[in-house]
């Protein structure tokens, strides 16, 4: 898993993203950034613009982390 | 000889008292003039320029004592130079006033993003069992605390700002944007780059 930065953002942009790489799921990824994968909704929440279904996120997706 | 040198010398004096006197006025007028264009200056300045206010004010000082003295042209010759200080001094306070302007107008523009981000990050935790690596319950409580003190610090930036106290506002705003920037490294949260981290 990794972290990227947006280069396109303006300065004061708080945005933390996440990369999806191979092997994430929703729930590992809550659990890196929350400490608890149940947590997974909120990510889903955020990024609902480009995910249908929290189960099928797809490597190179670019997720807002709120 | 010693007569006429006597005559020469009461007249030399009068004469020069005469000159002196001749330049009282002018003098109260020139003083009364730098006053009153300092006074017209002086809101911004003592807010922005400071320093350069104290000189108009040490040297308005010593044009009232050479007049005191019954020194009029030093007076006059003080109280004339106040003038262009006081454009410096109006110039500087100017320059000064746009630039903490444009860091109050680029503060609340970021500020309140990081704070808000502070705030949906520490809601988000709450509702967690357990905390992230890299954090434990001391360190949330601890954002949780100075989350209360930025928004109370936020507010009074605001109030400052309102009130015309521009410098006061940015300092403020500068202590919230710090402490910011410390709460999200404890959360683990990326820093904007202008908040020069």
């Amino acid at each position: 898993m990794s972290e990227q930065t947006d280069t396109t953002r303006d300065s004061w942009d708080t945005t933390q993203w996440h990369d999806v790489q191979p092997g994430d799921t929703l729930s590992r990824i809550a659990q890196k950034y929350y400490g608890d994968p149940n947590l997974y909704t909120e990510i889903f929440e955020a990024n609902k613009d480009i995910l249908k279904d929290p189960n099928r996120i797809q490597v190179g997706q670019r997720l807002r982390i709120p | 000889m010693l007569k006429h040198s006597f005559h020469l010398l009461v007249a030399g004096v009068f004469l020069l008292l005469a000159a002196c006197s001749g330049n009282k006025e002018p003098a109260s007028q020139a003083i009364k003039s730098a006053q009153a264009t300092y006074d017209a200056a002086k809101g911004d300045a003592l807010k922005y320029a400071p320093e350069k206010a104290q000189a108009v004010e040490t040297a308005l000082a010593s044009a009232r004592a050479s007049f005191d003295k019954g020194d009029y042209d030093a007076a006059m010759s003080t109280a004339n130079s106040v003038n262009s200080a006081v454009s410096d001094l109006t110039a500087a306070a100017t320059v000064r006033k746009e630039e903490l302007s444009l860091t109050w107008a680029d503060l609340s523009n970021g500020v309140p993003k990081m704070v808000g981000a502070i705030q949906s990050r520490v809601n988000v935790l709450s509702k967690s069992k357990k905390l992230p690596d890299g954090l434990d319950e001391a360190g949330l409580d601890g954002a949780r605390s100075g989350l209360a003190d930025l928004t109370r610090m936020w507010a009074d930036a605001t109030a400052s700002y309102q009130s015309g106290n521009i410098a006061g506002a940015v300092a403020t705003a500068t202590l919230v944007k710090d402490q910011a920037v410390r709460i999200m490294s404890t959360l683990g949260m990326p820093i904007p780059s202008a908040a020069g981290n």
